[in-house]
């Protein structure tokens, strides 16, 4: 399976180096202050209800850092199996352990040491048993073919060089009939291929 | 993309300015940026 970027002269690497730096940041130091908004002035700005952050550690939730709601976009289901591409530090991995409760499982997929880390220890504090964080990238996600019956995503897939193979990588994972639930962004205005290409503006 | 991919029933259901008044400036203003939710299902 390719992995080719889409973008000319954009180091695939470089990028993803440059993303990793910044969430680590977001892990690490989740008061700092960056180009967007986290923590639970986020989560009020997404509209996440405050019933969905009860049981939720702390630590999973200071540095959230999401652009969306994917639970506002259908139900999770108790027993069912997520998977969460991008899980961060395990803020909607925890809730969607929480609605899936304990016959269900949830898979959530990160990149970024410093970010999975986080996301285990608030899993371990919640007493979350089924939910387990994977590293991974979206582009060659950790997970059988055919085993989620949703997949969630927060501010994660606009990230992606490879969103062509992201999808496909989505589709491969879900059951038939399953669900694509995601929190992202959308630009409104024409952005040119030297924007594109620099790597600075993919997360600032 | 989405459907390309594969996916039907796609449908955006939310969209809001989710960066004004971040702690520092974005870029993402300049280019109209907005969060979005979205959903889709694979076919059976």
């Amino acid at each position: 399976m390719t992995t080719a970027p889409p973008i000319p002269d954009v180091d695939v690497e470089t990028l993803r180096c440059e993303i990793q730096n910044e969430y680590a940041e977001v892990a690490q130091h989740p008061d700092k202050g960056f180009h967007f908004h986290t923590g639970r002035t986020l989560a009020a700005i997404l509209e996440y209800e405050d019933s969905l952050l009860e049981g939720i550690p702390d630590r999973a939730i200071e540095s959230f850092a999401g652009t969306g709601n994917p639970f506002g976009l259908g139900e999770i289901q108790v027993g069912a199996n997520v998977v969460d591409i991008g899980s961060g530090a395990g803020i909607d991995s925890l809730i969607a352990a929480r609605l899936v409760g304990p016959e269900g499982r949830v898979l959530g997929i990160d990149m970024t040491p410093e970010m999975l880390e986080k996301a285990q220890r608030a899993a371990t504090e919640g007493g979350f048993d089924q939910a387990e964080f994977r590293n991974g990238l979206a582009e060659s996600l950790p997970v059988e073919d055919g085993w989620a019956d949703v997949v969630i995503s927060n501010g994660v897939l606009n990230l992606c060089p490879d969103k062509a193979t992201a999808y496909g990588e989505i589709h491969r994972v879900l059951k038939p009939g399953g669900k694509l639930q995601v929190g992202d962004i959308l630009v409104q205005k024409e952005v040119p291929m030297s924007a594109k290409q620099r790597i600075d503006l993919w997360t600032g | 993309m989405v459907t390309e991919a594969g996916f039907e029933n796609f449908e955006i259901t939310w969209r809001k300015a989710v960066f004004d008044g971040a702690p520092q400036s974005s870029s993402a203003a300049s280019f109209g940026t907005v969060g979005i939710n979205f959903r889709a299902r694979k076919p059976l």
